[in-house]
């Protein structure tokens, strides 16, 4: 009889603390995930409006001035972007960071020389952001794109410079 | 296993005593179910300390930006309708968890 109360004792013991360490995970693990997981997630930038289609010429680059909306948790900023838009004979068109890769000055479309031509350190691209000369140890840094409506979209990003690899900052 | 940690434990911090302390202590006249809202209400409040901290994290109490981080604590952060709905219920279940532990001590004459 003594033995059988005893681990009926002892079940309602462990069956308890099973319980409570239950109830205790069901807790935690939600709480160190709210904590956690939104530092470990990568963000993709949305897509913002570079403006109407029509007015690109094939092959005759063109700065376009446009405002990206960055989302920092709860808050968001409209932040002032600009990319190179080249039309290409196909129809697609390409989008250029507007920062060197050698050291992130704003480099130029020459149109009389057909070059991006960067005024730090004399970084010269062709049309397709291949490097012709200068210090730049990688060709120009291309953004997606995609065209909706007659607009033009961008998935902007800011890439690290100087480095041989296109890498996003 | 388990019996390890306890013992590991309870080599440093006596944590079975201390267990004891806690579950095993005689009450004079018997124990009652009454006698669980004490514990109870220490429970539901270290959920609203826990809760509310994780929830301080993200809250903004500015006039400007309270209500867009509390749409983002609801809508976008990972768990947050359930961390904020924790806080809420719990608050409401704490208030009358004191109003019962209150009376049982009132009628008890403890």
């Amino acid at each position: 009889m003594s033995d059988q109360t005893e681990s009926r004792r002892n079940f309602m013991v462990r069956a308890i603390i099973g319980i409570g360490a239950f109830i205790g995970a069901a807790i935690a693990v939600p709480l160190a995930g709210f904590g956690i997981l939104p530092v470990l997630r990568k963000k993709e930038p949305d897509w913002s409006d570079a403006g109407t289609l029509a007015d690109l010429a094939v092959n005759e680059p063109q700065e376009r001035r446009f405002f990206q909306t960055v989302k920092t948790g709860w808050q968001e900023e409209k932040v002032e972007r600009t990319v190179w838009l080249v039309k290409k004979p196909g129809g697609n068109v390409r989008a250029f960071s507007p920062n060197c890769p050698h050291l992130g000055c704003g480099y130029r479309w020459f149109s009389q020389d057909k070059q991006f031509k960067c005024p730090c350190h004399a970084s010269f691209f062709d049309i397709d952001g291949k490097v012709i000369a200068g210090p730049a140890p990688r060709s120009l840094d291309t953004i997606d794109t995609k065209v909706e409506d007659g607009k033009v979209l961008v998935k902007f990003e800011v890439f690290q410079v100087g480095t041989t690899k296109k890498a996003i900052a | 296993m388990l019996k390890r940690l306890i013992d590991w434990l309870d080599e440093r911090i006596k944590v079975r005593d201390l267990g004891r302390t806690f579950a095993d202590r005689p009450i004079p006249g018997g124990s009652s179910w009454f006698y669980v809202l004490g514990a109870s209400l220490i429970f539901i409040f270290s959920l609203q300390m826990a809760t509310g901290i994780f929830l301080a994290m993200y809250y903004a109490p500015t006039p400007d930006h309270a209500y867009a981080s509390v749409k983002f604590i609801q809508e976008v952060a990972p768990f947050g309708s359930f961390v904020r709905g924790l806080h809420h219920w719990g608050a409401s279940f704490m208030m009358v968890l004191v109003a019962l532990h209150m009376i049982r001590v009132f009628t008890f004459g403890s």
